[in-house]
């Protein structure tokens, strides 16, 4: 039995309020995106009150920027070692640790990890600050162990900010791994457990299978999510020293708002932009094909 | 429930405790450290100490005395509760459509509010930022509160339209046979079942805009509308030279505090909220 479909008044309506916002907040500044990143837009100076059309300077300029490739290659290297690898890898190990532990320790470990999960980000990138700057608890640890301490953000920028962002994201990676195993057929991986397979193969062929859809989208969301990490970096080393550290947002932010150059920092916007629309685009795919 | 299994012997035991222990330490002690930091005296926050060796209450005392933290801190409460507000209501009405009716594109909407929900919302910063002056929108309350409610939509939408999914709404006619007016029907008998996925809703929607440092930081300029966790930025010490570290771990205790006690009462809610779109695939 089909049912009638209702007519435009029946859904509009409700909609109306969420499209309007999406309209103004969402939609509207991805075009004025698109328009600024082709005008000389910026925060003061004469440009600042009449912005000239430039046509493709802005991205020529991004073309032969080094800051700019540099800030490519430092994002895919945060996205790939902080999500692909850390959270991804250790979320899966965590959530396999877990599952034979009592309901009491996975309710106390669920619990601390959410905490740190949903904990405000500005917070989050304090307790990182605190726990490697030179002053901070590791070094205090390291000291402790006759190790020499150092400024663990001035010397290796990239690693703090990637174990950062490991520490920060492992527990959503952990929850959605939790849920994809509990839907793992006990008997057969006792099957296989009789035929020989030791935990390592047992993982790889019997559990991985069934879960690897549950990878992907996951490979996805924590993708998206990374390519656009402001506050971890922008409070732990703030792109530095010098741009060791500087990711697409943490030079887009620089670009637009330090040296008001809103136009160019718009259209460095707009390659992550085309850097996330083209991961959102694969991930709506995968989506489509699982349905 | 054990995918590898084996028999417990003390040693494993002992091997699983540790591990236990590790997990445990490493999402704890960056927190803790914090907190350690905000009741240490001026004198020793700099002595690498894990427990504070002189306890004081002087960090907290200083913040809550000036105007700086607790302007931001009647921002934070203001603008995170009015956007959870109506966010939740305009959420509610939308997803009420997409759970109850068919309509053309229903499916690509929630394709689409996905999408949003993940889009990196730092690239839309600036544009913001040229928008919002444009409007006179910049530096106040409505500036922040419009886009968080943007940008909460879509998840909102999807939380709880996979909420009204659930419900049975032949109970709603049920109800009407048995001589329930509309408005009865709906709330003795829809709205109940209806509270818990609003809830949910509304707590996710509460801690994005509560923790929020994004759109605080770029779309404020002054104490007029700047949140606690932009204000934490700007925390500079009593004079020039002092070093802020107490205060601002002080602060940053203080706003962690609702999130700490949403997860613990709600942690099952939250992260079956923050989960759905991924789980369900």
């Amino acid at each position: 039995m089909r049912r009638r479909r209702p007519g435009v008044f029946a859904w509009l309506p409700p909609m109306v309020p969420t499209f309007l916002l999406l309209g103004l907040f969402f939609i509207g500044p991805i075009l004025w995106a698109a328009y600024t990143a082709f005008t000389n837009a910026a925060l003061s100076g004469p440009a600042a009150r009449d912005p000239e059309f430039v046509g493709w300077e802005n991205f020529r300029r991004a073309l032969h920027d080094p800051n700019l490739a540099n800030a490519v290659w430092l994002t895919v290297l945060f996205t790939f070692g902080s999500a692909v690898i850390g959270q991804n890898c250790l979320g899966m190990l965590l959530a396999v640790l877990m599952q034979r532990r009592n309901q009491v320790i996975r309710a106390i470990v669920g619990m601390l990890v959410v905490a740190a999960w949903v904990l405000p980000e500005i917070v989050a990138a304090f307790a990182l600050y605190a726990f490697l700057s030179g002053d901070g608890t590791l070094n205090a640890v390291l000291t402790t162990l006759g190790m020499e301490g150092q400024n663990w953000l001035f010397t290796a920028p990239m690693l703090a900010i990637i174990l950062g962002n490991v520490w920060r994201g492992t527990a959503f990676s952990m929850l959605i791994y939790q849920a994809a195993l509990s839907d793992v057929d006990v008997e057969l991986l006792e099957a296989a457990q009789v035929d020989g397979a030791g935990p390592l193969r047992r993982f790889w062929h019997v559990v991985l299978p069934i879960v690897r859809r549950t990878v992907m989208t996951n490979l996805m969301l924590i993708t998206l999510q990374t390519i656009g990490v402001f506050t971890l970096i922008y409070v732990l080393t703030s792109g530095g020293p010098g741009t060791a550290s500087q990711t697409l947002p943490l030079l887009m932010y620089d670009r637009a708002f330090e040296f008001g150059e809103i136009a160019y920092g718009t259209a460095i916007a707009f390659v992550l932009l085309g850097v996330g629309a083209l991961f959102s685009a694969i991930y709506a795919r995968a989506l489509r094909a699982e349905v | 429930m054990a995918v590898i299994g084996g028999a417990e012997t003390p040693a494993r035991k002992a091997k699983w405790a540790l591990l236990d222990v590790v997990v445990v330490v490493y999402a704890l002690v960056p927190v803790l450290w914090i907190v350690s930091l905000s009741f240490k005296t001026k004198g020793t926050i700099t002595d690498g100490n894990f427990v504070p060796r002189e306890w004081t209450l002087d960090n907290y005392q200083e913040i809550f005395t000036t105007t700086e933290f607790v302007r931001a801190l009647v921002n934070s409460i203001g603008i995170a509760l009015i956007a959870t507000l109506i966010a939740v209501v305009l959420g509610t009405m939308a997803a009420y459509a997409v759970a109850r009716l068919d309509f053309p594109g229903k499916r690509a909407l929630i394709g689409v509010s996905l999408l949003i929900a993940m889009f990196p919302q730092v690239s839309l910063v600036s544009p913001l930022f040229d928008i919002e002056r444009a409007l006179g929108l910049f530096d106040t309350w409505p500036g922040l509160i419009l886009p968080y409610i943007t940008f909460a939509l879509p998840l909102a939408i999807y939380t709880l339209s996979a909420f009204f999914r659930e419900i049975p709404w032949e109970l709603e006619k049920a109800a009407k046979m048995d001589g329930a007016t509309p408005a009865q029907a709906f709330l003795k008998v829809i709205a109940p079942l209806a509270a818990p996925g609003v809830f949910t809703t509304a707590i996710l929607v509460f801690i994005f805009a509560w923790n929020d440092f994004l759109f605080a930081i770029s779309l404020t300029s002054t104490e007029r509308a700047r949140t606690v966790p932009a204000a934490l930025s700007f925390f500079t010490g009593a004079s020039q030279f002092e070093d802020p570290t107490g205060t601002i771990s002080a602060a940053a205790v203080v706003i962690t505090i609702p999130i700490i006690v949403f997860v613990l009462f709600f942690q099952r809610r939250i992260v079956a909220g923050l989960t759905s779109g991924a789980v369900k695939g």
